[in-house]
């Protein structure tokens, strides 16, 4: 388990690494600013979509060991070593917006409110983004297991969040792109994937949502009790 | 009898006919590459590769990053470019005996994209004021329309919609005589490399890229506002004067900053990208917010 989650940790922060020696080396290519600022932000879309699809595969892995019959490994099918990533998975989400911001804030606009706001005007996408990060916040605000017992059921609801933060992520990504060209459409695809997952299993009665979320109690995890 | 409206000299034209004719006669002396030469360009040049990897070329692709790969195969050997309408002296030229006429000046401009990025170029060529003077336009030439040329063959982005084909730009007669206008025939003291719109492009300084025409095939001296490719294409958004102006947002971003090629923060977008002092002039009494 433990090392699952240093290698994780260790994948995580791998894109940060390659970005900071593509710097040091003076290797960001002829416009260095949309390097950083694409590779930080594109990380932290990719790596929401990773934690939003944590639950999704994760019953995927129980349906498709019920499909095949599987009377052996049954808890290896159950995927646990995936839920227990995601907390992690959803803080590097967090570090890498956080990233891309500063970027953005240090290096596009120069650090000052008034540009913040001006650009914020000029450029209808940049708003989208910082609503984005707004809605991230509050998810990494409460990631640690005192805020999970504190909320109780709310803490669920709350983390839906996450699927708004993702779709202002790809609308601000599609948007910032010239007209016609690099539209994401494999984030996009993702999304809708996700969220009709999630719609699905509301319809069949899951109200909620993270059902499998790792008990910050002591004692063993109560999983697939359904 | 009551001249046409069209034979009407415009207003600021009359007013500044003899710096317009000094202008013409300093150039015609060889002197013009003096007058442009005072604009001092500080900032050190991008290097050859930042230039001609990284620039929009939309004949071969709207991806920046693609243009210098796209544009190896087109052939800029041999060419010829034509001159005709409001002219006395219409005539099509071979490239090689323009450059044997004209002798070419190192000039190093800025660059500054719609975008948002820019870079320090330098050019060679010469005034387009000299090849115009040698056609001898008449009175009823008050614009200079720009076409390139239409090779799908070779330019795989002309086989896609987008804009219409051939691209077009154009020019108040005024801007084009300007002596900071030049007709560029080489770069970095060596041949123009395809990417950047050999074997014959425009470059003027003080306006957004799309307005400095690449692969230039025809020339036309016209009495109309003649239509340009980008403004056909998006008129909200790009106008027929396009000078640099920070205070005028594009409606998707602003142009307050720019990013010079190689660099990590953007710096400040100067007012008719810094060649305020040369150019600001010509525009006189009109609303650079209306006139985008």
């Amino acid at each position: 388990m433990r090392r699952t989650r240093v290698l994780c940790f260790g994948l995580c922060l791998s894109p940060a690494l390659w970005l900071a020696g593509e710097w040091a080396l003076d290797a960001l290519g002829p416009n260095p600013l949309n390097r950083l600022l694409h590779f930080s932000g594109r990380t932290a879309l990719l790596l929401l979509l990773l934690t939003l699809a944590v639950s999704p595969l994760r019953k995927l892995s129980v349906a498709l060991a019920r499909a095949v019959h599987a009377r052996f490994g049954k808890r290896l099918a159950d995927w646990n070593w995936l839920i227990r990533l995601r907390r992690q998975l959803g803080l590097f989400t967090f570090a890498y917006a956080v990233l891309h911001v500063a970027l953005y804030v240090a290096l596009d606009i120069g650090p000052s409110w008034a540009a913040v706001l001006d650009d914020g005007a000029d450029r209808p996408f940049v708003l989208l983004g910082w609503l984005g990060l707004a809605l991230l916040l509050p998810l990494a605000a409460t990631s640690t297991n005192a805020a999970m017992r504190l909320l109780g059921p709310w803490w669920r609801r709350l983390h839906l969040l996450a699927y708004g933060a993702a779709a202002f992520g790809v609308v601000h990504f599609g948007l910032q792109a010239k007209v016609g060209q690099n539209w994401p459409w494999l984030e996009t695809a993702a999304l809708v994937l996700l969220l009709a997952g999630r719609l699905r299993a509301w319809w069949h009665g899951d109200r909620a949502p993270a059902a499998e979320v790792q008990r910050p109690t002591a004692g063993p995890p109560v999983f697939g009790k359904r | 009898m009551t001249p046409r409206p069209s034979e009407i000299t415009p207003q600021p034209l009359w007013d500044g006919r003899r710096g317009f004719l000094q202008q013409a006669l300093v150039l015609l002396g060889g002197a013009g590459g003096a007058a442009a030469r005072a604009q001092a360009i500080v900032e050190a040049p991008n290097t050859r590769d930042e230039v001609s990897r990284y620039n929009n070329y939309y004949e071969f692709s709207s991806n920046k990053e693609a243009v210098w790969k796209l544009a190896e195969e087109f052939q800029p050997q041999p060419w010829t470019v034509t001159i005709d309408g409001a002219c006395e002296k219409p005539r099509t030229w071979a490239l090689d005996d323009l450059l044997r006429r004209h002798a070419q000046e190192d000039r190093v401009y800025r660059l500054r994209c719609v975008e948002g990025w820019s870079a320090v170029v330098p050019w060679r060529g010469f005034p387009l004021a000299a090849l115009l003077a040698a056609s001898q336009p008449t009175s009823r030439a008050r614009f200079v329309a720009f076409e390139s040329v239409l090779r799908p063959a070779e330019m795989v982005g002309q086989r896609r919609p987008g804009l219409n084909w051939p691209y077009a730009e154009a020019l108040r007669i005024d801007e084009a005589i300007h002596p900071l206008t030049l007709l560029v025939t080489g770069a970095y003291g060596q041949a123009l490399p395809t990417a950047n719109g050999a074997p014959l492009r425009l470059a003027v300084p003080w306006k957004y890229g799309f307005k400095s025409i690449k692969a230039i095939a025809r020339i036309r001296l016209v009495e109309q506002p003649p239509a340009t490719a980008w403004t056909q294409a998006a008129p909200a958004e790009y106008g027929f004067y396009a000078n640099v102006n920070p205070e005028v947002a594009h409606p998707r971003w602003s142009q307050k900053r720019e990013l010079r090629l190689g660099e990590t923060a953007k710096r400040a977008t100067l007012p008719f990208n810094g060649y305020g002092a040369e150019v600001a002039a010509l525009y006189a009494g009109l609303d650079l917010r209306q006139n985008y």
